[in-house]
């Protein structure tokens, strides 16, 4: 699939809202309807080779016939809502799976060797995907009012698991899984990008990095590593995958945040 | 009549942005901003949506409990799916950001509170929209013409 065809469905959307909504249309663009129907046509051809091609004809031709056709002012304007609507909607289901089959690697913006990576690499990410499922698991023992959401994508990252409540208002917890962190420079990465991705989750948000081997001389000084107005709300889980438990306590002051942060909310 | 001040005799306009949309033009649009706006902080006249103080309350309390099934949300989901898609972003930047939206989770619906200094703005730039009777549009406001008043 590609992104025209996203791109042409969603501007047949708003081409009906043009019809039956001109000052939501105003709000949204400054594109005339003349130019909007250049496009939707220039789409199309860059599409015609598309699955999907004929879809998108059918939508553009049922818009010109409720145009024409319709009786009233009324049946018009609900039929032209449905195909804005159902367009668009169609365009974002759509967007999503092109952006977790092509999306950002597809865009150049991150590792860029997929294609070329050799089997054992596979290997590594299934332990890696192996042991984080473990750990969470295991701090889900301890927190069973969440639930846990493994490689949640949103805005051009993914976050390897996303802890949000079930019920009440307890914060939202994003982990990022690290099989080894044994350089300062390596942990203060990790936490940078992990604390990027959770831009806009909102300022209760927590955020954990889960490892299985961390230096014992970092498992001292990580603290350090992250901003000062991040520390209360961060934190380095130690998680012994022999064992099923978490080392030195590190689940502790994770745990402790979260029930304070519920006590505060009471 | 240079200004916007003096066109519609008000010093400040104020408006209510999600989070989400700000983020997308800092990201796609060299950090301007389309903004509606009126010229009280209470329009009584205008309808919710337009309405800086009600929006505000009602995104403040929708992004507090995480009521994904608002129809506020689905709303703004909308709005700024149709800004984008009307925009002169490419397909592929187009399709990501639809993407995004549709996946955004409720607290990037929380809201900032700005106010708009209408001296500084020309009056050239400024759009009566014409649904209600204090509710005007700016396509390009940036940075430098904002105060926020609640982040």
């Amino acid at each position: 699939m590609k992104a025209e065809t996203v791109h042409a469905l969603a501007l047949i959307g708003l081409r009906a809202l043009a019809e039956y909504d001109p000052i939501e249309f105003r709000r949204s663009t400054d594109l005339s309807k003349g130019h909007l129907d250049d496009l939707i046509e220039g789409l199309l051809e860059g599409v015609h080779d598309e699955v999907d091609f004929g879809d998108l004809r059918r939508e553009v031709d049922q818009l010109r016939s409720v145009e024409r056709e319709s009786q009233s002012q009324v049946a018009s304007a609900f039929l032209l809502r449905q195909i804005s609507v159902s367009c668009l909607e169609r365009a974002q289901a759509l967007a999503i799976h092109y952006r977790s089959t092509i999306g950002p690697f597809a865009h150049g913006e991150s590792l860029g060797v997929q294609e070329n990576a050799p089997v054992s690499v596979d290997q590594r990410l299934s332990k890696h995907e192996e042991n984080l499922r473990l750990g969470v698991m295991r701090l889900l023992r301890d927190l069973p009012e969440y639930s846990a959401m493994f490689n949640y994508r949103w805005r051009h990252r993914e976050i390897d698991c996303v802890l949000r409540p079930v019920y009440d208002g307890s914060p939202a917890i994003l982990i990022e899984f690290k099989q080894k962190m044994q350089s300062e420079q390596r942990v203060r990465e990790a936490f940078r990008r992990l604390h990027q991705a959770g831009a806009g989750w909102g300022k209760s948000t927590l955020f954990g990095i889960l490892t299985t081997s961390p230096s014992e001389e970092l498992f001292d000084s990580w603290m350090k590593l992250v901003p000062v107005k991040l520390r209360q709300r961060t934190f380095l889980l130690t998680y012994d995958v022999e064992q099923n438990e978490f080392s030195r306590q590190s689940a502790s002051r994770l745990i402790h945040a979260v029930r304070q942060f519920n006590e505060e909310q009471a | 009549m240079s200004n916007i001040e003096q066109h519609l005799g008000k010093r400040f306009g104020y408006t209510c942005q999600p989070w989400l949309a700000i983020d997308i033009a800092d990201r796609h649009f060299a950090a301007t901003y389309r903004v509606w706006f009126s010229t009280s902080i209470n329009p009584q006249q205008n309808g919710s949506s337009s309405n800086p103080l009600i929006l505000f309350q009602e995104l403040d309390r929708i992004t507090y409990i995480n009521d994904f099934n608002h129809s506020r949300i689905d709303q703004l989901k909308t709005r700024l799916a149709n800004w984008i898609s009307g925009s002169a972003l490419t397909s592929g930047d187009v399709a990501d950001l639809l993407a995004e939206i549709a996946a955004a989770p409720v607290p990037a619906f929380r809201p900032q509170l700005w106010k708009i200094d209408l001296r500084n703005i020309h009056v050239s730039r400024l759009i009566n929209l014409g649904q209600f009777p204090d509710e005007y549009q700016v396509r390009d406001l940036i940075r430098a013409e904002i105060e926020v008043l609640v982040p």
